[in-house]
């Protein structure tokens, strides 16, 4: 039994940590932007094609992910363009682009949904073929890479103004920064995140399939809840560590289903019920956060 | 109701799961031989090869003392991620993954077990073979859905027992269609049927692409795997049906939107064949020793009022043993 | 310093209503004057303010601001030289923010060098001088202030907004913004304003239907009604507080907008 666990843990944590980069953009725009920006599976799915697309042209690891956060960028800008100069609404705005983005990302692939590639990842850097040891090294040094990144942002007047913005629009006006142009910058920026995330993906699984951000944006949410419930973070650099604990715990309770429970248990339940137990174990932390605590709100947002 | 009385009342419902969770895993006997079935989404053919599968194993002997589990990531792409990686470090003598998808994610993770696949129309391109079905990159081994050609050209001459010449239209760039083409030219050939081939790289080229071959003298058209033909279909339906020449293919679907019939994959017949060749592994053989297999019989969809356009005479027989007749 | 030259700004609202908001107005401002605008609610005290501060374009007229016309500059770029402190805390401060990143980001604004931070002394001493004590807030975030400490932190971004600028003639829009306070909490925030006011030297356009306020404060009375200036006295001129209401009643008769029909 505590193998199994042990089991869990490491497939939550390198699973958590692959899907982290999705859960930081998302704390960027939902949070720091307050913007419910749902451009989410529209950047990543193009992240993960121009990802893929330049390792297929043999571009060094590196350069691939830097490529697929660029393309992503220009993703969120045009979301943010969509909502300031042609007034389309918030909500809206991100599935405009999504939809936008999934026919594009279909021509790009030549007409296929699901593409592979022979070619080195970024995993095969420490890997000698395919030992997936190392996959959490990995995994753990580009989020780590990520997490110093954005440091970085939070700390500069940018980031400041990002999340002015996000609280008060009239208070950056009042600074003298142009609120538009910021947003701009927002989500160009925390669409970046989520297609380097996208990138990651390609990058472990070695393909590229439409598919696979089906759901992504729901359970980046999760991720990025869970973590804020597990603990009320008091300063911004904490709350984005609390996004990757949470991706990891998201996915635990995923997978907290799939132990190797007896069969005849699992008889009572169909293959599909899994979803059940996981919106059940999820429920657990928002109560007992609500017997105990009073949160501390880190952002000027109310969902 | 009282809010605290709501909270206990959840703790003890979530308690008593876990306790039985819990109470199980630990009084658990190492159980008989067990296989895993890899499920990424509830879909209607998955259900169905599993059926077959368990159906295969049972009326087997030597399947008689297997335990199948199965577990779904209930369409969520990212549970079958977390789902791979924990199911490649528990035991299983064998891991049978539903699709494409699911069993590119299963071989991806897991290298110490077997893996057999279920309906993946091409497993090269899928990544588990090298250039062909001759060279496994590993323990693997499965069924691929392609259709049941035999069956095809049986309905068609039946149907259309004048048939010399077959006319049929793919995307030169997909490579799945180069498949499709290649066993239906082997066929023709085995029948006496000249196959009469357009390739178009664009949707706008089907048009002429059809009425060339209309001029040709063809009797009946094939719509073949390939995605462009299959997303136009319409297109060619029209032009056919106008010169009053039949269109056959593998997807009920396109029977319905007027094609005359088609004989396509019976996935339960599917998972029967992937429960014998599981029986091969578990009496010993490798997984990359056994060979890709695929159905044989096939499920016959016809459509009326395509044959009443085209003047055919539709047999009882075919009626009767049709799973369904569109009108 | 601000002047107004024939602007007139009308708002449709839906069926083929209008409303005429400012009807060419002539206003002129000078430099560390202190004007008090009074009217009724409806008169266009707050669209004449969000003309000045950009967030609505004249339909016709000019707006110059030491003799530059910024009649269509966007809202952003006349931070450089008006700063507006609303009533409400809607559109006030930003919320979670602490008092010390607001007014970091305040002191910050117009400088585009950033010479090793800002240090924590430096902001309370700025609280400070608005007002004795008023460092207490520096760790709260804004959304626990009370309404009188918000207010006063607002004069202190106010302040600090128009040091950073760098041509240093700031106006001060203060929109009705005692209107919601507590009578002790009123009395300390005006002290505060004026002591902010007549210390840096500012122009100010106070906005405000109390007349008490009209008599007590400022260098110039300017009476605003249904869009126009009806008068405008300074010094000596200036009506009491009774004279005040006696000519409102007058010139209002009624009350609430009237709408022009098209």
């Amino acid at each position: 039994m505590l193998d199994s666990l042990l089991n869990l843990s490491l497939a939550a944590l390198l699973v958590g940590l692959l899907y982290a980069p999705i859960t930081l953009g998302l704390a960027i725009s939902f949070r720091l932007l307050n913007y419910p920006d749902l451009t989410c599976e529209g950047s990543a799915i193009i992240g993960a094609t121009v990802c893929f697309m330049l390792i297929q042209a043999g571009a060094p690891s590196w350069i691939s992910l830097l490529g697929a956060a660029l393309a992503a960028s220009i993703a969120g800008a045009f979301t943010a363009v969509a909502h300031s100069q042609l007034g389309v609404p918030k909500v809206l705005s991100g599935i405009v682009t999504t939809a936008l983005l999934y026919s594009i990302t279909l021509r790009l692939l030549g007409g296929k949904s699901n593409r592979m590639t022979t070619r080195s990842t970024v995993f095969d850097i420490l890997n000698r073929g395919n030992s997936g040891r190392m996959d959490l090294v990995v995994v753990a040094g580009v989020v780590a890479t990520l997490l110093g990144v954005l440091f970085f942002l939070y700390r500069s007047s940018l980031g400041r103004t990002l999340r002015v913005l996000g609280d008060t629009r009239w208070f950056c006006v009042s600074i003298g920064r142009s609120p538009t142009m910021y947003l701009i910058l927002g989500l160009a920026i925390s669409n970046a995140v989520i297609g380097l995330g996208g990138a990651m993906i390609v990058h472990f699984k070695r393909a590229v399939d439409v598919n696979m951000v089906f759901g992504l944006l729901i359970s980046g949410l999760a991720g990025l809840v869970i973590g804020e419930t597990i603990y009320s973070a008091r300063s911004v650099w904490v709350h984005s560590a609390m996004c990757v604990v949470g991706s990891c715990l998201y996915n635990a309770a995923v997978g907290f289903f799939y132990f190797d429970w007896n069969p005849t248990l699992t008889k009572l339940m169909l293959p599909s019920d899994v979803r059940f137990l996981t919106g059940l174990l999820l429920i657990i932390p928002s109560v007992i956060i609500l017997r105990f605590k009073n949160r501390y709100r880190l952002f000027g947002s109310d969902w | 109701m009282n809010r605290r009385l709501l909270h206990n009342l959840f703790f003890a419902a979530v308690g008593v799961i876990l306790i039985a969770l819990v109470y199980d895993a630990v009084t658990r006997r190492q159980a008989s031989t067990r296989i895993l079935i890899f499920q990424d989404k509830p879909q209607e053919w998955a259900d169905a090869l599993k059926l077959g599968f368990e159906a295969g194993l049972r009326d087997s002997p030597e399947g008689h003392n297997v335990t199948l589990i199965t577990k779904s990531a209930a369409a969520d792409p990212q549970a079958a991620t977390t789902l791979a990686q924990i199911i490649g470090k528990e035991h299983y003598a064998l891991v049978y993954a539903l699709g494409t998808q699911a069993s590119q994610e299963v071989f991806r993770v897991v290298k110490d077990k077997p893996v057999i696949f279920g309906a993946v129309t091409d497993p090269v391109a899928a990544g588990f073979y090298e250039a062909s079905l001759n060279s496994p990159k590993g323990e693997i081994t499965g069924t691929q859905d392609i259709w049941p050609y035999s069956a095809q050209f049986d309905l068609m001459l039946r149907l259309v027992p004048q048939l010399k010449q077959l006319g049929i239209l793919y995307n030169s760039s997909e490579i799945n269609s180069q498949v499709s083409v290649g066993l239906i030219e082997k066929e023709c050939s085995k029948r006496g049927i000249s196959l009469l081939p357009r390739t178009v790289t664009e949707p706008s080229q089907i048009s002429l692409a059809v009425a060339g071959l209309l001029q040709s003298g063809i009797q009946a058209f094939f719509i073949p795997a390939d995605n462009t033909a299959q997303g136009n279909a319409q297109v060619i339906i029209a032009a056919c049906l106008r010169a009053k020449i039949p269109v056959f293919t593998g997807i009920s679907g396109i029977v319905e939107n007027g094609a005359l019939g088609t004989v396509g994959t019976n996935y339960v017949e599917l998972g029967r064949v992937n429960a014998r060749q599981a029986i091969e592994i578990l009496k010993g053989m490798p997984a990359s020793k056994v060979p890709v297999a695929s159905a044989a019989s096939g499920d016959l969809y016809l459509n009326r009022s395509t044959a009443e356009k085209l003047g055919i005479q539709l047999p009882e027989e075919l009626l009767k043993r049709a799973t369904n007749v569109y009108r | 310093m601000l002047r107004f030259a024939s602007v007139t700004k009308r708002f449709t609202l839906g069926d083929r209503r209008s409303v005429l908001a400012l009807d060419g107005i002539e206003f002129s401002l000078r430099p560390c004057e202190w004007v008090v605008m009074l009217g009724e609610n409806g008169s266009g005290k707050s669209t004449f303010f969000r003309l000045v501060t950009g967030e609505v374009l004249p339909d016709s007229g000019e707006i110059w601001v030491n003799g530059d016309n910024v009649s269509h500059v966007p809202p952003h770029r006349r931070a450089r030289f008006v700063t507006h402190i609303h009533q409400s805390r809607e559109v006030g401060l930003p919320r979670a923010l602490t008092v010390a990143e607001v007014m970091r980001l305040a002191i910050e604004a117009g400088r585009l060098e950033l010479k090793g931070g800002i240090r924590d002394d430096e902001i309370a001493q700025r609280l400070e001088t608005i007002r004795k004590g008023l460092s207490r807030i520096i760790r709260e975030q804004v959304w626990h202030l009370s309404g009188g400490e918000h207010q006063l932190l607002s004069l202190a971004v106010a302040a600090a907004l128009a040091d950073s600028q760098t041509s240093g003639a700031h106006i001060l829009l203060l929109d009705e913004h005692v209107a919601h306070l507590d009578p002790v909490s009123y009395d300390t925030v005006m002290e505060s304003t004026s002591t902010l006011v007549r210390g840096k030297g500012m122009s100010a356009i106070m906005a405000t239907h109390s007349c008490e306020m009209a008599s007590s404060f400022g260098d110039r009375q300017v009476l605003l009604s249904h869009g126009r200036i009806v008068d405008s006295r300074s010094g000596a001129d200036r009506l009491s507080a009774k004279e005040l209401k006696d000519v409102l009643v007058n010139i209002e008769g009624g009350r609430g907008l009237r709408l022009d029909q098209l």
